[in-house]
């Protein structure tokens, strides 16, 4: 469904250049859920944009159902959901008109909105907040309404970049929840998060990234015999400590 | 889960819906979403509602100190001659139509029934006596004079035959205007005509205006006045003739004020007010929010998503220009401003042609704010651009304003002026259709330009997500040496290089220019800023970003051919140019009309006359040096030097010629103290043949050649012209270029074109790949 392909990208920030992204590849399967983990400046957001064609890579492409984000880039967006951290709500509108609008603009018809928005707010618990100005709303439901937005065409591939950011714990868990739901409806999901223990639990697989470099991958179980550790927030500081990866070259 | 699980609509089987739709559904978003925004509605409502009341109350203000002026504060009073065949009954009324329809003084407190105008109480008997004797004045209360100019007149009949007569009444300042009635039409059908005789200061010229305007008035309305006369007419009742008499007397102060212009610019200026924070808010704001990022990951293409934006602004400046329309004439209205516009401007034809043209102007200025607000990461650093940018429009808009500025020429494309001066003309009923329609044809063409350049900066992942330091970043050195100067570094050149330009035409014009010495010292002067403008300043600034001189002007020694190449098109390209700029004056007649090209031309002959008298006072070898060499070779050094090269790193060959090519063009434009449009097109295709050669050779010395020759042949044929014409087969100083030279130029230049098409490429560095994020995406 996801296939990643040699992505690579160089940031030159006046005298300084940032590789955020070098060589990475992986595929993701329907069902399967892909966590993206890396320490903060790792490169998982731009690996992000670049899937999604809103940046442009270096090198490399993606391509989701068989569409190539750098040659069809509305193809590839009409087959994906994307929430980000910084996913904002249009302030001045309320939850059921933003959702229309997004829901309009994947090309869903009126009716199909309808049956979706009550969807949605029945699994995300969106009906008490949904006809709210959005300016007014809480960071928990602002989130849980990104997500609905991510989610209004039914898309396939779910890429959800820091979903939970600022949420509670309560808050993380309706998230995570349908992210299970999610994975038994076979779309494929690609997972960056800081949370870790319910990474652990929620994802198949996992690829971890460290200044810009892929530098473990596979299942839980694979990563325990690579590293010696048991769990994702061992390894993970283990990585940032030691830095036991080859050091990518700043120049 | 759920039941309805397999009933959902699934995201590999949607039909995409049309992108059409989805625009104006957009479109619709946004403008709800700005609508709802109490900012908007502020700026939207409330300002017309404070503006124009406070505005009218500075005019009413400034009009009364105005008038002041006149008469130090008194009503001033008019005497006015009569005379031809009327008896006082007819002047009498004609006098009093004129004050009924003026009515800048209250009825009652003038006390005898008539308006401003009152009729003198002089009987028949009294009319040989010299005015200003026996004339009662009436007490005039203060609080009820209105706008001026208005007038306390009387008016004293003078028999045609006597003496002293009517006309010298006038000029020796016992009256102030003399009308002459010509009544002698036997028909009764039409009045007859009216000769005011004014002396040429001030007061008499602004009477004679205001008197004329007011008959004009009479003439126009006046149904009963004709019928009293001479029964019912389709003619005009009355032919106003004008005639001056003694010297001209310059004028102190104005004598009306140019509402006409104001008008527009005080509703240009309000609806860009309108459009800023939609403008601000819908790309800025956008991205600040966070919002930007989800919408660029929606499938709309990016253009499309612009546009629905550029929809949504544009609404908002014309629900602003409406609302300011209105709140503009019921202002008028309300404190009786309209006497100052001539009452035109409540003609509804008039009210639509100027909110179209405010429609015009907010597509304009929307898609130019889309543009700057879509390069800001944020509301504040948008505020930071938009401020230099609406001050800036001040410029034209005070242009538009002088007096005497008409629209033509480059005013008819000068974006802002065009649109300013048209809707000027409209109130004033004096549209004329061809400049006219430039400036609307102008106009859309810049709109155009503004979305397209609004759509590529627009979102662009540059933008969407480069840090807020991009600006301090292109002034570090980098740490790398480049093998060209990079863009960033080469745009900072052009933009030091404008004021560099002006304020060097401005120190060179404050040298004297007498003597021989004065104009060497002067010309001298000359090359020395064109060394330190086009040559020291881009050397400095590419030895700060670490570039050699080598690669990043091209001084690389080059292939004998494209020597030969610059020495034949140097030789021939100067009969296409003149050629070209005949045509152009031509296309110049034919566009704004013979009579504005003769003017524009007599004055383009008489400014170039006097160049090139200067410049034959000077020894022609410092005539080669200061108008061949040294252009020639610091022109190249940065315009196919550094530019071209810096451009060619990220752009397409004949894209990154064209635009060096252009910019070129535009400094020639400007190097003329006065803007000389007839240099772009000639200048800018010039840029294209030392681009190409710059290009194919990979180097600027072919261009240096070209350069030098073709300028030092132009400025020597001038200076030897006298010795010249001698000669029967030199075309004399006002005749134009025999068309044998321009075919034998022509074929030459191709040689030129074609020698340098086949000598094979040198090489210059291509566009390459690996663009940072600083590079030329915006051009």
């Amino acid at each position: 469904m996801i296939s990643i392909q040699h992505l690579s990208k160089t940031f030159y920030a006046g005298r300084r250049e940032i590789r955020a992204a070098v060589d990475v590849s992986f595929d993701v399967a329907p069902g399967e859920v892909y966590g993206l983990l890396g320490p903060n400046g790792a490169g998982k957001t731009t690996m992000m944009r670049m899937i999604l064609g809103l940046l442009k890579p270096d090198k490399g492409y993606a391509e989701i159902a068989g569409h190539r984000s750098d040659h069809q880039p509305d193809e590839v967006k009409r087959q994906v959901g994307f929430v980000s951290a910084a996913a904002g709500v249009y302030q001045w509108l309320t939850g059921r008109e933003m959702l229309g609008f997004f829901g309009e603009i994947y090309g869903l018809s009126e009716g199909e909105v309808e049956t979706r928005i009550k969807e949605l707010s029945a699994i995300l618990d969106l009906s008490g907040f949904i006809d709210q100005g959005c300016a007014t709303l809480s960071t928990g439901q602002k989130q849980r309404l990104s997500l609905a937005r991510a989610l209004i065409h039914d898309p396939p591939v779910m890429i959800l970049d820091e979903p939970t950011l600022g949420l509670d714990v309560i808050g993380s868990q309706v998230i995570f929840n349908y992210i299970d739901i999610l994975r038994e409806r076979d779309k494929s999901i690609i997972l960056c998060t800081h949370r870790l223990e319910q990474a652990q639990r929620v994802c198949n697989r996992f690829g971890l990234m460290h200044k810009g470099k892929k530098v473990l991958t596979g299942s839980l179980e694979d990563l325990q015999k690579q590293t010696g550790k048991s769990d994702l927030v061992e390894m993970f500081i283990d990585l940032i400590e030691n830095d036991n990866v080859a050091p990518i070259q700043q120049v | 889960m759920s039941q309805n699980d397999n009933t959902k609509p699934n995201g590999n089987s949607k039909k995409p819906a049309r992108t059409g739709f989805r625009l104006t559904r957009l479109a619709q978003k946004e403008l709800k979403e700005t609508l709802r925004d109490r900012r908007t509605i502020v700026t939207l409502v409330l300002m017309p509602l404070l503006v124009y009341p406070t505005l009218s109350l500075i005019f009413k203000t400034f009009l009364l100190s105005n008038a002041a002026l006149f008469s130090g504060g008194e009503v001033p009073e008019l005497r006015v001659v009569y005379s031809g065949n009327v008896s006082k009954a007819e002047a009498d009324f004609v006098f009093a139509k004129i004050g009924e329809r003026v009515k800048f003084i209250d009825d009652k407190s003038s006390g005898s029934g008539g308006a401003l105008l009152r009729p003198d109480d002089l009987d028949e008997e009294d009319e040989s006596q010299s005015i200003g004797s026996g004339l009662k004045v009436d007490d005039l209360q203060p609080e009820d004079v209105g706008f001026p100019p208005w007038y306390l007149m009387r008016w004293q009949f003078i028999p045609p035959s006597a003496n002293p007569s009517l006309a010298e009444y006038v000029e020796v300042g016992e009256a102030d205007l003399g009308i002459i009635f010509d009544l002698n039409d036997p028909t009764r059908k039409r009045l007859g005509d009216f000769t005011i005789v004014s002396r040429q200061d001030p007061f008499s010229l602004a009477a004679a205006d205001h008197l004329a305007k007011e008959l004009e008035k009479a003439n126009l309305a006046d149904r009963e006045f004709r019928l009293q006369m001479a029964g019912i007419s389709i003619e005009p009742v009355v032919n106003i003739g004008r005639k001056l008499i003694g010297e001209t007397v310059e004028q102190e102060a104005p004598s009306a004020f140019p509402l006409a212009s104001l008008v527009p610019l005080i509703l240009v200026l309000m609806t860009i007010t309108g459009a800023v924070y939609p403008a601000i808010d819908l790309t800025a704001g956008e991205r600040e929010r966070g919002t930007l990022e989800t919408l660029m990951a929606a499938p709309l293409p990016r253009v499309g998503i612009l546009v629905a934006k550029f929809i949504a602004v544009l609404t908002v400046a014309i629900f602003t220009a409406l609302l300011n329309l209105i709140g503009m004439f019921v202002t008028i209205w309300v404190f009786q401003l309209d006497q100052q516009f001539g009452g035109g401007i409540f003609d509804f034809r008039v009210m639509v042609q100027i909110f179209l043209l405010l429609i015009l102007f907010g597509a304009f200025f929307s898609a130019l704010l889309l543009a700057v607000t879509s390069f800001a990461k944020s509301f504040k650093e948008a505020q930071v651009y938009l401020i230099p940018i609406i001050i800036l429009s001040l410029g034209p808009g005070l242009m538009a304003m002088a007096p005497g500025i008409s629209l033509d020429g480059v005013n008819a494309v000068v974006p802002m002026v065009n649109i300013l001066l048209l809707a000027r003309d409209v109130i004033n009923n004096e549209v004329v259709l061809v400049p006219s329609f430039v400036a609307v044809i102008s106009t859309l063409v810049y709109t155009y330009l503004a979305i397209c350049l609004a759509a590529r900066i627009f979102g662009s992942d540059s933008i969407l997500y480069s840090g807020d330091g991009s600006l301090v970043e292109m002034f570090q050195r980098p740490t790398r040496a480049n093998v060209v100067v990079p863009l960033a570094a080469t745009l900072f050149c052009l933009v030091m290089l404008f004021p560099l330009n002006f304020l060097s035409i401005g120190f060179l014009g404050r040298l004297p220019a007498e003597t021989t010495a004065d104009l060497s010292f002067r010309y001298g002067m000359m090359g020395v800023f064109t060394c330190l403008a086009f040559m020291v300043l881009p050397a400095l600034v590419a030895r700060h970003q670490k570039t050699s001189f080598r690669g990043g002007f091209g001084l690389k020694r080059p292939r004998i051919v494209f020597l030969l190449a610059a020495v034949l098109l140097g030789l021939s390209l100067w009969p296409l140019v003149m050629t070209m700029t005949e045509g152009w004056h031509a296309a110049y007649g034919i566009l704004f009309g013979s009579e504005k090209q003769e003017q524009w031309h007599a004055k383009l002959i008489e400014t170039t006359s006097e160049q090139v008298a200067r410049i034959r006072m000077v020894s022609p070898f410092v005539i080669l040096f200061s108008f061949s060499v040294i252009p020639a070779v610091c022109e190249e050094w940065f315009f196919r030097g550094m530019l071209l090269r810096s451009l060619l790193k990220w752009n397409s060959v004949w894209k990154s010629i064209l635009i060096s090519a252009l910019v070129f063009g535009s400094f020639h434009v400007l190097s003329n103290s006065v803007i000389a449009l007839d240099r772009l097109l000639p200048s800018t295709l010039i840029g294209v043949m030392l681009g190409y050669l710059a290009f194919k050779s990979d180097s600027i010395w072919p261009g240096v050649i070209l350069h030098s020759l073709n300028n030092g042949i132009v400025v020597f044929l001038a200076y030897y012209q006298p010795a010249l014409s001698s000669f029967s087969w030199f075309p004399g100083e006002d005749e134009s270029i025999p068309v044998v030279w321009a075919l034998v130029g022509l074929a030459v230049a191709t040689t030129g074109v074609l020698l340098t098409r086949f000598a094979g490429s040198s090489g210059l560095p291509e566009k390459s790949s690996n663009a940072t994020i600083e590079s030329g995406e915006v051009l």
